[in-house]
């Protein structure tokens, strides 16, 4: 019927996506425990094995290769946010506030 | 206190006659005036008549004027003052309130119609695709309707999905109603390559029945995406079953009736928050011929 059977899925359902997803939280939050960033680390299969082959299985390698690249993406994120706050900038999207500037010109 | 009501009341009734008896009144006022000395105690100054003419201190009142004051008349007048200070507040105060709400009503409007900005819109226009069902669909579709079009790829990790949930959240809202669906909400990929009609129909299912998939050739998705400034990079020759992943920009856009463009929804809104913006929109949007009415007949 499908054309193209050699490539591997064609849609992926939500039902597929919701155990990919889960695979995922369990994978990763075993990192945070261990305090790994990559997910590619060679300490992350002795630390983490279990949930990784879980997260490897219920998820399409397209997807387990955007993850963890995400991961690694999100932790310097963070990181550089949180030293960015600590500098003392503040987000965009936060209220501006605007001190008052004495007039000098009388 | 007495003495100063009474005079204040004498000094008021005094006009009711000086306008009444306006022709006759200089040359009477002056006899009486003749006749009677002038009083300053308040005992006089209540209004008793003396020969059917009332005493009155003459320093406080116009000249001429209380000639007609009857008994006991002085009380109504402070009545009557009150009264049409009253009417003249209320009156005074409703006109202002319309001018106000007419001001605003048109600075709002000035603002919509300076947002829309002059010439060819910025987001939008003719495009050419094809529904998941098979059929074409073009920027006619639009038309009578209220539009939300999303646009992602089926592929898409986490992000897209997300974002269809909310769609499906906002959905359960406006189009409750199987006789009265407020919108049509339209799926349109970035990625024709893999996206068939038959593949959107099959993901889309699992999100919200209403959604349709639209998809097209590689140019066609290029053009409406040009567009609708959607940023998008689907290599241009992936082979169906190629590895690949899409970057695209995340917006809904909320297009109206006439087919134009609205609004646009990031993926910084929560379901609940998307829906809200999306209400407002339906219940302030007007056609663009009622725009042109004469504005007394927009008020109510």
């Amino acid at each position: 019927m499908w054309p193209f059977d050699s490539a591997p899925p064609k849609v992926i359902h939500t039902n597929e996506r919701q155990k990919c997803w889960e695979a995922r939280d369990g994978f990763f939050q075993c990192l945070d425990k261990n305090r790994i960033v990559s997910g590619t680390d060679p300490r992350a299969k002795s630390a983490c094995g279990e949930s990784q082959s879980k997260f490897n299985d219920n998820c399409i390698k397209m997807w387990v290769d955007y993850f963890l690249q995400k991961r690694i993406a999100d932790v310097q994120k963070a990181a550089r946010i949180q030293q960015l706050e600590q500098a003392g900038y503040k987000p965009l999207d936060s209220p501006i506030t605007v001190e008052e500037v004495p007039d000098n010109r009388q | 206190m007495l003495c100063r009501t009474n005079r204040q009341a004498l000094k008021l009734t005094a006009l009711q006659p000086l306008i009444r008896t306006f022709p006759r009144y200089s040359l009477r006022s002056y006899s009486n005036q003749s006749q009677e000395p002038e009083s300053s105690s308040p005992a006089d100054s209540k209004g008793e008549l003396q020969n059917g003419k009332p005493k009155k201190p003459l320093s406080r009142v116009v000249i001429g004027s209380g000639t007609r004051v009857r008994k006991g008349s002085n009380q109504l007048p402070t009545r009557t003052v009150w009264r049409s200070l009253l009417i003249m507040i209320l009156g005074g105060g409703g006109i202002a309130y319309f001018f106000q709400r007419e001001k605003k009503r048109l600075e709002v409007r000035r603002q919509e119609k300076e947002r829309q900005g002059i010439g060819k819109p910025l987001i939008g226009g003719p495009f050419k695709l094809t529904d998941m069902n098979g059929n074409t669909f073009t920027d006619k579709d639009l038309l009578n309707k209220f539009s939300i079009i999303y646009f992602g790829f089926t592929m898409c990790p986490d992000v897209c999905p997300e974002e269809l949930d909310i769609l499906a959240y906002v959905l359960n809202e406006t189009n409750k109603d199987p006789n009265n669906k407020k919108l049509q909400p339209l799926f349109v990929t970035c990625d024709p390559a893999r996206d068939t009609p038959e593949v959107l129909k099959e993901y889309l299912a699992d999100f919200h029945p209403d959604i349709l998939g639209l998809t097209g050739t590689y140019q066609q998705i290029k053009d409406i995406c040009k567009k609708y400034r959607v940023y998008f990079s689907t290599p241009p020759n992936v082979k169906p079953g190629q590895n690949y992943l899409v970057d695209h920009s995340i917006f809904f856009y909320l297009m109206d009736p006439e087919g134009k463009f609205i609004d646009v929804i990031g993926r910084n809104y929560t379901g609940p928050e998307a829906l809200e913006k999306v209400k407002e929109h339906l219940d302030a949007w007007r056609p663009s011929d009622a725009e042109d009415l004469p504005w007394y007949k927009n008020i109510f």
